[in-house]
């Protein structure tokens, strides 16, 4: 697993897109940060993170569009699956370089934290912690549902716009909750929805219930992937 | 070392590996051969654990490949058909990657440098897979197979792409290796396997056709020799001559090759040699012999034997192909001869003026 993790890490910065992935991030990042923030005089860092979410959404899917569909166009896969490593750590260890590239330009956004300090404001401690971790666990809930749609197809496209289309779905589940009539089916959709677990995270509040669902994300779209591997074997 | 029972892969209807049962023992080279499309790559497949099997089993010393798999995997060397490179890695980047992924135990550097030396690309060692020509790839696709000197290696037409030299030093590695290690290799090239190989199996439509040394094989394809003979004159009377002449069974115009000359190709009856008959027949008539040679057995030949049942004569145009590509592929040593014997003929040529 850890090989795989290096050579993949290693990868997004051996081609354009690790580069393209996090230039654009933090230029974002940067844009909300100086527009929402340095300019206007406020201290919210809830309010930027809420901004990086959707640029999260944005940037996901050319994160992990390549992830699985390019190493079986070019029948790398033959080398992965032939080689002594079981299925669930060649997809754990590709989920885990995702998430450490993503996981870096986040830590550059710990500069802007250091700033608010430095200017005097005085952010609450448990509402920055409460940020970075609602923000990498909903990057990570993400780059699972990247991977897994990467593993249905050996085309990177197809993959990237089949991404956009989940996320964007995913995007207006909180929409589509609050047009719902039924209040039964309004909370079940409003529970699907991952802006519906930020809110919490975003105001300092640590919720078991929150962190669950997106670890079940997570969980859930590794195992479809390694399920999908695994019928293609004996298929 | 390698035993496979029963195994069948089924595609839909279709079987691309029809109830496959063989062994390999310890130390053995194995040859796979059979068309496009036989289930040569499906085999290999199923035996390295890329793909699961319909049914059947495949074990890799004592290791069953789905029942045990990370065991079995780290006896097995696989390079498949296209070699599985990362096009972003440099040569030596990328088989350390390959180090670390098969959890190879030992001094990771001298691990690397051996098969670096097997493969004969220490040279470019450095350089970015993207940037090698097809030939390197290859090497480089099978240096990774030879890392952590597994048991098994299965090479998936190992001398493909590569020019003839290459060839002939990738055999050599292969024949060298084959002390060791066992060897399951494919291949469309019969000289290859006459080269390398202990024992063949053809397989044609997932079934086995044959198996058998290389030796046995061909003789027990060639039941009657066939010459090629280029003669120059006129076509009657050259067929005329070659039928009076004692023990030849059947002669058929094949194609004009020079201006004036045709190629015959000349079937004896068993045991007859009737080359030097042949010779001093059509030297009396005044016919010169340009060239003769043995009609070498090709695999496709043999494959014809041994799956069109007995028949034996080929289309003239797809023997043409046969021959064109075959040297085409290489220098053979029986084209080889065919030279000499030419040269030698033109020799006899010119002593009878």
């Amino acid at each position: 697993m850890l090989a795989i993790f290096k050579r993949e890490f290693k990868g997004y910065f051996t081609s354009p897109i690790g580069f393209i992935f996090v230039g654009i991030f933090l230029f974002m990042a940067g844009l909300y940060f100086y527009v929402g923030n340095l300019a206007t005089n406020s201290a919210d860092i809830g309010s930027l993170f809420r901004q990086l979410t959707f640029v999260l959404m944005f940037l996901t899917p050319i994160h992990t569009m390549r992830l699985l569909s390019e190493e079986r166009r070019a029948k790398l896969d033959q080398l992965l699956l032939t080689s002594p490593v079981s299925i669930l750590s060649i997809v754990f260890g590709k989920f885990l370089a995702a998430f450490a590239v993503l996981a870096a330009a986040a830590g550059v956004t710990v500069l802007y934290t250091i700033i608010f300090f430095a200017l005097g404001a005085h952010p609450s401690f448990a509402q920055i912690i409460g940020n970075y971790v609602g923000f990498l666990l909903m990057a990570g809930s993400f780059i699972a549902i990247g991977l897994f749609i990467s593993s249905l197809t050996v085309n990177q496209v197809v993959a990237a716009v089949v991404s956009y289309a989940t996320f964007f779905f995913l995007l207006i589940t909180g929409w589509l909750a609050s047009k719902t009539q039924d209040p039964n089916t309004a909370k079940v959709i409003e529970y699907l929805s991952p802006n519906s677990h930020y809110r919490n995270f975003s105001l300092g509040i640590f919720n078991v219930a929150d962190a669950v669902y997106y670890l079940s994300m997570i969980a859930l779209f590794v195992f479809l992937t390694v399920r999908v591997i695994e019928k293609r074997r004996w298929s | 070392m390698i035993e496979i029972k029963n195994l069948v892969k089924r595609y839909g209807n279709k079987a691309a590996v029809d109830n496959l049962s063989f062994t390999v023992p310890k130390g053995e080279i194995l040859g796979f051969l059979g068309p496009n499309g036989a289930g040569k790559t499906t085999t290999m497949n199923i035996l390295t654990g890329y793909i699961a099997s319909t049914s059947g089993t495949a074990t890799i010393a004592g290791y069953d490949i789905l029942e045990q798999p990370i065991e079995a995997k780290k006896k097995i060397g696989y390079l498949p058909e296209q070699p599985p490179l990362y096009m972003d890695m440099t040569v030596q980047e990328y088989l350390q990657f390959v180090f670390e992924l098969k959890k190879t135990s030992g001094n990771k550097r001298k691990a690397i440098d051996n098969v670096l030396e097997l493969a004969r690309i220490g040279d470019v060692k450095g350089r970015i897979i993207k940037n090698l020509s097809k030939g390197y790839r290859q090497r480089v696709g099978l240096a990774q197979a030879l890392i952590g000197s597994p048991e098994v290696l299965v090479l998936d037409e190992p001398t493909v792409g590569l020019d003839p030299k290459q060839i002939i030093e990738i055999r050599n590695v292969i024949k060298d290796l084959g002390k060791e290690h066992t060897i399951i290799l494919s291949t469309h090239i019969l000289p290859e396997v006459s080269a390398i190989c202990e024992r063949v199996i053809i397989i044609n439509k997932g079934k086995i056709a044959a198996i058998d040394t290389p030796d046995n094989l061909a003789k027990r394809m060639s039941h009657d020799s066939r010459l090629s003979v280029r003669i120059v004159g006129d076509q009657q009377q050259v067929l005329q001559t070659l039928r009076n002449v004692e023990g030849v069974k059947h002669v058929h115009t094949d194609s004009m090759k020079e201006p004036s000359a045709y190629d015959y190709i000349v079937e004896a009856e068993k045991d007859f040699d009737i080359r030097q008959p042949l010779f001093f027949a059509l030297a009396q008539g005044g016919m010169p012999i340009l060239h003769m040679k043995n009609f070498d057995m090709s695999l496709e030949d043999i494959f014809m034997q041994l799956t069109a049942d007995g028949s034996k004569a080929l289309r003239p145009e797809k023997k043409k192909a046969i021959a064109q590509e075959k040297t085409e592929l290489e220098p053979t040593e029986d084209t080889i001869d065919a030279e000499q014997a030419t040269k030698n003929g033109g020799e006899e040529d010119a002593s009878d003026l």
